[in-house]
């Protein structure tokens, strides 16, 4: 439980697994990192070290490091894995390593590097900012490739993974297949291996040698997570037909803002299912893609009592390193006190009335300012002050980040609170979703 | 013109010393056989002799080692006539001149007579002081102890008090040089009663926030409110520390300097990028609540408006 609890503010694509060319990389880290890999070799099985082996040899031909070279100095940033998946020079890796060439295709260039040394120029097909998928191409390619697993894993099944981990040279990490996550809005697979930076849109692959899924992110010890093999599939038929461009921004805006559109109108059109809340009832379990928690406060030097629950999307999208996009959160909190005066539990709640903050960026180069509407509402015939704020992203069109915050106060002793913050959202959207909310709430005769 | 009087003028137009002429004759120099005896080393012993001729005073000039100004002009004749209200510089001395019959101001009422030093006195004040600063603690206590110990809102209200005497010592700084009088105590007491009504006042500003949900009405208001507050004070100021006349559109003229000087300065920045929405965020009790409902509908117009707007 303390594991669960520890866990939740950490969404579980925190950490990509691309690395970042970083000036003060922690050495404790690779230690670890190190220390973790062995250990894990030391518990696997003689058969098992054999076939990774074989494996290895056999397949390291075909997995490269893939560098985002800042062409003003002319080093790396951004660093990364590729693997080849077809004949024509194709290599699949993910968005989020190649993202600053997605937005700066001016600043910087793509280089493959393979583990004999081979090097070569490459360059960018066709992306999937939804699942962080990439595909790039380089000319001198050669006809091997890894073949596309089309048959389903079992759950506990022995998988493998290659990738360049933190520039350190090509590695092999063994662990088992997971299936995919249950209830995402991005499908995941949950692969009980040790993924590291650098390994992003590296191969993970059964024993035969056939991908099932793409390195994308690390959640924890011994706890990582692929993109499947069908969304690479997918990619791979639009690679075909993908007119030669430089300019991925628009399309990469239009899958956002379809996706997000169809996520959020199956939620304004399901029916939501209402429980108790304090002294409310409030729709619960609003998206199957996110998780709850709650939590209670009723410590005896507090000045009032009550309870919370956040449920949060724990996945989001990457668009760049300080913007991201995709979350979806909610809030309640009921508050009670019979300690302090009407004016002290009011201040109380006041501190409690503020916008949720979703976090995802703080620059200006990305959002406008929030442009807030707050009033009075009369919601179930009761006053709530509801205060909604929108911002508008600046480089894709209709998609803006907004926040919901709305109190009502019973008795001068009870007060609820209720906060919904959605990203990556057209503002028609975000006000539905918001509007179903308010029209959800009742209080519990 | 009848009998003449000189008067030295002294620091901020303070008269010094005078001398009234008896006769037709007034003399003035730094010699003790004068009239109008200067102690300024840069006037001669015999240095202006003033006469009436046919209702006419005429100076003549004794002495020309330094020059003597009539009005700022240099007097190049021998003798010179002047008139009521003439200013003459002799060496570093300033001098007044009027007739008797030169007509005055009509008497001015004192703003308050009870704000007098005597009626004041250091008791009263002090006792005024603490009172407003218990107010405040109290009235602070009262709103918002949800997690601060009684101690911080002490040192809350120690914070002010030393404020408040801080802004009277300035004061009774200026008084003491402008009207040789630091009326420190009516300062203290004038201070903390417009302390005491900001205290009052200022809450009542966010509950117009929480009437209106709205943020610029409510940032209107902290301006106006500001500007009455600080002109109140000001005029206070100005009434014991100067002898300004017109001390209300004085005040009001420095208050809205100043707080406009921070409206555009925060008009500066209000383009610059926020990562945080910027709402009304108060919230009050629901005898507060003084406007009707919003229904969904019609909020939600409002919000998809404003969003379109973006």
């Amino acid at each position: 439980m303390l594991l669960l609890v520890d866990y939740w503010p950490h969404p579980v694509a925190n950490p990509p697994t691309a690395s970042k060319a970083h000036p003060r990389l922690p050495s404790l880290c690779v230690w670890l990192c190190l220390a973790l890999i062995g250990g894990m070799f030391a518990t696997c099985t003689a058969n098992a070290a054999q076939s990774a082996s074989s494996l290895f040899s056999s397949l390291r031909g075909l997995v490269y490091q893939v560098r985002v070279i800042d062409t003003a100095s002319g080093d790396k940033t951004t660093i990364g894995s590729a693997f080849r998946v077809a004949a024509d020079g194709l290599l699949a890796t993910n968005f989020h390593v190649v993202s600053s060439l997605v937005h700066e295709p001016a600043k910087y260039r793509l280089e493959i590097v393979g583990d004999d040394d081979f090097k070569a120029v490459a360059t960018l097909v066709v992306v999937d900012v939804l699942h962080d998928l990439a595909i790039i191409r380089d000319k001198q390619h050669g006809a091997r490739h890894f073949t596309l697993l089309s048959a389903a894993l079992a759950q506990g099944e022995r998988v493998f993974s290659m990738g360049n981990p933190q520039d350190l040279g090509m590695t092999i990490v063994e662990g088992n297949y997971n299936g995919p996550l249950k209830s995402s809005r991005f499908e995941r697979l949950l692969f009980s291996g040790s993924l590291n930076p650098g390994m992003s849109g590296g191969p993970a692959f059964n024993a035969d040698g056939d991908v099932i899924g793409v390195n994308v992110a690390a959640g924890g010890e011994q706890l990582s997570f692929l993109v499947p093999v069908r969304d690479l599939q997918n990619l791979l038929g639009k690679a075909s037909i993908a007119a030669a461009t430089d300019d991925f921004k628009l399309a990469l805006g239009q899958d956002l803002r379809h996706e997000s559109d169809a996520f959020y109108l199956a939620r304004t059109s399901e029916t939501w299912r209402s429980e108790p809340f304090g002294d409310l009832m409030l729709p619960r379990d609003i998206s199957p893609a996110m998780k709850c928690w709650g939590h209670n406060v009723d410590k005896d030097d507090a000045a009032y009592e009550g309870f919370h629950q956040h449920c949060r999307s724990e996945e989001y999208i990457y668009l760049q390193d300080d913007f991201h996009t995709g979350n979806f959160s909610y809030d309640y909190e009921w508050m009670l006190t019979s300690k302090l005066n009407p004016l002290q539990f009011y201040t109380a709640v006041e501190r409690r009335f503020q916008h949720p903050s979703p976090d995802n960026t703080d620059d200006e180069d990305h959002v406008t300012n929030y442009r807030c509407t707050t009033d009075f509402v009369a919601v179930d015939d009761t006053p709530w002050k509801s205060s909604i704020c929108v911002r508008r992203y600046k480089d894709y069109p209709d998609l803006h980040d907004a926040t919901l915050v709305m109190v009502s106060l019973k008795d001068n002793e009870r007060a609820a609170l209720i906060k919904m913050a959605v990203t990556g959202i057209s503002h028609k959207r975000a006000l539905d979703l918001f509007e179903k909310l308010m029209r959800s709430v009742t209080w519990d005769h | 013109m009848g009998s003449l009087v000189v008067q030295i003028t002294g620091k901020n137009q303070r008269a010094q010393d005078y001398a009234r002429s008896i006769g037709p004759t007034l003399k003035i120099g730094r010699s003790f056989a004068n009239d109008l005896v200067l102690t300024d080393p840069y006037v001669a012993p015999e240095q202006i002799r003033c006469e009436k001729h046919h209702d006419r005073w005429l100076l003549s000039i004794l002495d020309r080692t330094n020059p003597v100004l009539l009005n700022g002009t240099p007097v190049l004749d021998d003798t010179v006539a002047v008139r009521s209200g003439d200013r003459l510089m002799v060496g570093r001395t300033e001098l007044a001149i009027f007739s008797d019959e030169h007509s005055v101001d009509a008497t001015r009422k004192l703003a308050a007579r009870w704000l007098t030093p005597e009626r004041i006195g250091p008791w009263r004040a002090c006792a005024v002081l603490l009172g407003v600063a218990l107010f405040d603690v109290v009235a602070e206590f009262l709103q918002s102890s949800v997690d601060l110990e009684w101690k911080d809102y002490l040192y809350g209200g120690l914070f002010s008090a030393a404020v408040i005497v801080a802004w009277a010592g300035a004061w009774a700084i200026a008084g003491r040089v402008l009207r040789h009088h630091s009326q420190f105590f009516a300062q203290l007491l004038m201070v903390s009663l417009v302390s005491l009504g900001c205290s009052v006042v200022f809450p009542i500003v966010d509950y117009l926030g929480f009437w209106t949900s709205s943020v610029t009405i409510t940032r209107a208001a902290y301006y106006v409110v500001g500007v009455a507050a600080l002109t109140v004070l000001v005029k206070w100021n100005l009434v014991l520390a100067t002898n300004v006349r017109n001390t209300g559109i004085a005040a009001f003229f420095v208050s809205a300097s100043v707080i406009g000087l921070g409206f555009a300065a925060s008009q500066y920045t209000a383009d610059e990028f926020e990562p945080e929405p910027d709402y009304a965020g108060v919230v009050k009790p629901p005898f507060a609540h003084l406007s009707s409902d919003r229904s969904i509908e019609a909020f939600m117009a409002d919000t998809r408006r404003d969003a379109a707007r973006l």
